[in-house]
């Protein structure tokens, strides 16, 4: 069993007690919002927090799904394709007059479809997840475009972008439904038997079979979430932009594993935990937004996150070389 | 009759009848040729064109634009692709020379193997037009990024003076695509350039602006949105964090894409009554914003999917002798909420090309222009 399981178990003897990893990336974090605030006048403020929230809304709910396939011993690249095929297909859904729940449980039905395959792809056919969700990625890609033609649709129904509507202040609603989730899939890990089994298969998927875990179906049912988000996330950045565009979320496959992985999660499976990963999009997206602030080019900018997530993943390693792992 | 006999005549009638068959079919079959050698015969000229990819939808808008042309000037033409690949390039312009065309159209994506395809071309001795990237001693067909973008900044800059802004209350914001080169982003950096200098703002220099830049002066911000809808919404987000919100923003973008996404940042901040926003690319999506959006003032297009008229044009042009300029410069205009209509209906089909440059006239002599009638002030 993981070390997260035992660390889980213990604390429900103990009462609570915050993962030394997670308040690492915590003191992190606040020690980078400390010098951006130094660095530029214009980061602390109600504004650009609502702002770097907003940032990071469709990373995240990527990233929500990616920890739990990251944890259940896989990743999804095809994230960046199930993306822009939601945006496209909620797009040309609402402007053909679907009604919007009914385009909105569509497009995440056809993130489930999407996930399905992979899961299937992955337990069934026996593809490794890099060729099975990489394969994916060029199919849903590729669907995005023929359905798009290639070019940006305008959202003809306005009310299509519900989303971003604001809630309050100038927090829009996405942003809030990005904290639910959060907190649900929060509780599904560490308080669901599914979440337990999530982190035994990626921990061990021969001792769970052995165990009586239906591995398989674990598996599948996670890459079934991890799509089903991504689908939303389609969603989600459309109603930002008004527009279907099939070129949207190329990059949030691999900032998704990175937030992930600089959130505490090992690639080897069976470790993380939703609190590190919305920490580790919250890096990504402060460190982007404070660089724009003090006005540093962009390829400065790309280079700052490379060198992050190396140092994250490297003292990951070096705990792990020091436990004896 | 005895059988033999019967069988005798029956044979000899089936001679009779195959050798009738076959003189036929002979008769037919040089007939056949010689139409095909006289069809041959008329196409007044045989060209090669090699598109950059026939994947994406404005390519593939090119690619037929230029096969419509070619057949509307009866033109024999040759598609190959090149699929953005350096590769397939250099493949295709092999097949092309062994086909031995009278002029190739090359759409390469790969601006590094120009000289390659220059040596290839070069050696088979058939001219050849470089479309949008320039190879070394070919003619080269091209938008003008740069004045595209000064075109625009006058389109908006009187606009602006006529709300009242200034140097003193207004800022620039120009959304640069970083990878896509300094041509390709010569439209911001001009467009910077001609308002700062229209509205009495610190001037800079165009090698002053580069990829790296980001402050150009107290008046001007260059970001980058990369040329994509989400990283240009994100980067002028962010940006707009920096400027006091009753700040006067004149914002324009590398594309139509880079300039919804700022556009959706604006909007989103609140500060839509603020910013005069100009695009770049005549999309559907973008017309409509000029159309419907009281911001979005200006929409510089290039009309690709009609490049093929002035290609086939130049290509016969070059056939008969004529030299062309140094650049032969694709129609292009800036569009307002007062003369879109003139250019493209209300399914963003165009209309309309404006009036040939200067420069380009030799190419209405081809009488190739002529054949669509869809360009201004040309009879």
């Amino acid at each position: 069993m993981s070390d997260q399981m035992t660390t889980a178990g213990a604390q429900k003897a103990r009462g609570v007690r915050i993962d030394p990893q997670f308040l690492g990336l915590a003191s992190f974090y606040v020690v980078l919002v400390i010098v951006f605030s130094f660095a530029t006048p214009n980061f602390m403020s109600w504004s650009n927090g609502v702002n770097i929230l907003s940032n990071i809304t469709v990373l995240g709910f990527v990233a929500l799904g990616q920890t739990l396939a990251i944890v259940s011993g896989g990743f999804d690249l095809s994230v960046s394709g199930t993306l822009p095929l939601g945006a496209v297909a909620y797009v040309i859904l609402t402007n053909a007059g679907v009604p919007i729940p009914l385009a909105l449980l569509l497009v995440i039905g056809i993130g489930a479809v999407v996930g399905i395959v992979n899961g299937v792809l992955v337990n069934k056919v026996g593809i490794s997840p890099l060729i099975a969700t990489l394969g994916s990625l060029s199919v849903t890609g590729g669907l995005a475009l023929t359905l798009s033609r290639g070019v940006t649709i305008p959202m003809s129904n306005f009310d299509a972008g519900f989303l971003s509507e604001f809630a309050f202040g100038r927090v829009a609603w996405y942003v809030l439904v990005l904290i639910v989730l959060c907190i649900a899939v929060h509780g599904l890990m560490r308080y669901s038997v599914l979440g337990r089994m999530i982190y035994a298969v990626g921990g061990n998927a021969d001792a769970s079979r052995l165990a009586g875990i239906r591995v398989e179906v674990v598996s599948i049912t996670v890459y079934t979430i991890c799509a089903m988000l991504a689908a939303f996330a389609g969603v989600v950045v459309s109603s930002q932009l008004l527009v279907g565009s099939a070129n949207v979320g190329a990059d949030v496959a691999l900032n998704s594993v990175a937030a992930v992985i600089l959130g505490g999660a090992s690639l080897m499976g069976g470790v993380g935990t939703i609190g590190g990963t919305l920490v580790g999009v919250l890096i990504l997206g402060t460190i982007a937004n404070g660089m724009a602030l003090m006005m540093v080019p962009s390829f400065y900018q790309q280079m700052a996150n490379g060198v992050i997530l190396l140092l994250a993943v490297g003292l990951g390693r070096l705990r792990e070389m020091r436990a004896g792992k | 009759m005895t059988k033999s006999r019967l069988d005798d005549m029956t044979r000899r009638q089936l001679m009779r009848r195959l050798i009738a068959l076959g003189l036929t079919t002979a008769s037919a079959t040089s007939l056949l040729g010689a139409w095909g050698t006289r069809a041959q015969a008329q196409a007044r000229y045989k060209l090669s064109f090699a598109n950059i990819t026939e994947a994406g939808e404005l390519f593939v808008q090119l690619g037929n634009g230029i096969a419509a042309a070619a057949e509307a000037a009866n033109i024999e033409l040759r598609r190959y692709d090149n699929n953005f690949d350096s590769e397939t390039t250099l493949r295709n312009a092999q097949l092309m020379v062994q086909d031995q065309p009278d002029l190739i159209l090359e759409y390469n994506g790969v601006q590094g193997i120009g000289p390659a395809l220059q040596r290839v071309f070069d050696t088979a001795g058939i001219p050849f037009i470089a479309i949008n990237v320039d190879v070394p001693g070919g003619h080269w067909f091209n938008l003008v990024n740069s004045e595209i973008g000064a075109d625009t900044a006058r389109t908006v800059v009187p606009m602006a003076q006529a709300k009242g802004w200034s140097a003193a209350d207004t800022t620039v914001i120009i959304v640069q695509s970083s990878e896509s080169g300094e041509e390709v982003n010569d439209c911001v950096r001009y467009f910077y350039i001609t308002a700062a200098e229209a509205m009495g703002m610190p001037v800079a220099a165009p090698a002053d602006i580069t990829a790296l830049t980001t402050t150009i002066s107290e008046n001007g911000i260059q970001v980058d949105g990369k040329g994509q809808l989400e990283q240009s919404y994100t980067a002028v987000k962010n940006v707009l964090q920096t400027l006091p919100a009753d700040r006067n923003i004149l914002l324009y973008s590398v594309n139509d894409d880079s300039t919804i996404g700022a556009w959706r940042a604006v909007q989103e901040a609140g500060r839509a009554e603020k910013v005069l926003v100009a695009g770049l690319g005549g999309s559907a999506a973008a017309l409509q914003e000029l159309r419907t959006n009281p911001s979005w003032v200006a929409e510089g297009t290039i009309f690709m999917g009609q490049w093929g008229q002035y290609l086939i044009a130049m290509a016969v042009a070059i056939l008969e002798g004529v030299v062309p300029p140094e650049l032969t410069k694709c129609p292009q205009t800036v569009l307002t909420a007062k003369n879109v209509d003139t250019f493209y209906d209300a399914a963003a089909n165009v209309i309309l090309l404006p009036p040939l440059d200067d420069s380009n006239s030799y190419l209405a002599a081809t009488g190739v222009l002529q054949l669509f009638g869809n360009v201004q002030n040309l009879e």
